[in-house]
């Protein structure tokens, strides 16, 4: 089971997106755990998007729990989170923990970025 | 200072085939009758050649004025105080038109927000139906654009006052998804309508 549990749910572009990831497996070997932020297009055209930052942490064998912290600078440029007529652009932070000899675990939490603030 | 994007008016317009047609005919028959040597026919294939080239001349006209009306009412550009713009933000913008000059009720601009996508797959239901590449435009914003014009020192320059709302999308670029800002203005002058598309680029940045 993996918990994604975010500082804020809302981060300005060019700021850092901090969360604390927490694990733990009961069935098999878990190797690894891949923590990604990135961006997504839905809609009614093709999907476009970006990864943004990709951690893997090793996990020793034999251990069944652990957390770890994530702490990503969203890009200055964005794209920020928009929910339009024809399409829309979503951000996620996404967790997978790798298992040997059992079934890999995810978890996602959506994250809204937002235009950053500007002086005048 | 952003420069417009005019469509290339076209350079041979259809009806253009017959009024060559005519006039190398009546041109050859001009040839003909004087070849004949005769004083009297000379002068009638000289007449017949003026007629021609006349004719021909004032088919062209119209083609001739609208080329010239257009490039009477050719938009010099835009100049902005800031580039790129923020969100938030209202700026003065400088409009110059090279020819003509500018008045408050002979110009209208409005300042667009639209999305563009591009698909391959449709669905209808659940099911995913293939079709050829389409792009779908949708404007998700329209804004008049106050004017202020003409100038005091220039009658061919004016202003367009801009505001971007701090709530919109800012710009978005990607392979399939787009989020466009652009400036539309239409002039009309000399009984000739004109539109010109300024394309502007919005920041993820809102004024405080």
């Amino acid at each position: 089971m993996i918990t994604i549990a975010l500082e804020s749910e809302r981060v300005e572009a060019g700021q850092s997106l901090q969360a604390r990831i927490e694990w733990s497996c009961t069935d098999g070997r878990p190797t690894r755990l891949e923590s990604t932020l990135y961006w997504f297009t839905e809609g009614r055209g093709d999907t476009d998007g970006r990864r943004i930052h990709t951690e893997t942490l090793p996990i020793e064998e034999g251990q069944m729990t652990g957390w770890t912290q994530i702490d990503v600078r969203v890009p200055e440029d964005g794209p920020i989170s928009y929910d339009g007529t024809l399409l829309k652009i979503l951000w996620e932070v996404r967790s997978d923990l790798k298992v040997d000899r059992g079934s890999d675990e995810r978890a996602v939490e959506r994250v809204t970025v937002q235009p950053r603030s500007g002086m005048r | 200072m952003i420069d417009e994007s005019l469509p290339p008016l076209p350079l041979f317009e259809e009806w253009f085939i017959p009024l060559i047609f005519v006039t190398l005919f009546g041109l050859g028959v001009a040839g003909v009758v004087m070849a004949d040597g005769d004083r009297g026919m000379v002068a009638l294939g000289v007449g017949m050649m003026v007629l021609a080239v006349g004719s021909a001349s004032l088919g062209l006209w119209p083609f001739f004025q609208k080329m010239r009306k257009r490039r009477a009412l050719a938009l010099g550009g835009l100049a902005l105080p800031r580039w790129p713009l923020r969100l938030g933000e209202s700026v003065q913008v400088s409009l110059e038109n090279q020819a003509a000059d500018l008045s408050p009720n002979l110009v209208s601009a409005r300042l667009v927000c639209r999305e563009e996508v591009r698909g391959l797959a449709d669905h209808v239901g659940r099911i995913p139906t293939p079709r050829a590449p389409a792009t779908m435009h949708r404007e998700v914003r329209s804004i008049d654009v106050e004017f202020h014009g003409p100038d005091e020192h220039s009658l061919r320059t004016g202003h367009l006052y801009l505001h971007v709302p701090p709530e919109a999308a800012p710009t978005f670029v990607a392979r399939s998804n787009k989020v466009l800002w652009e400036l539309n203005v239409r002039v009309d002058s000399q009984g000739v309508e004109r539109e010109a598309t300024f394309p502007l680029l919005v920041i993820p940045e809102v004024v405080a």
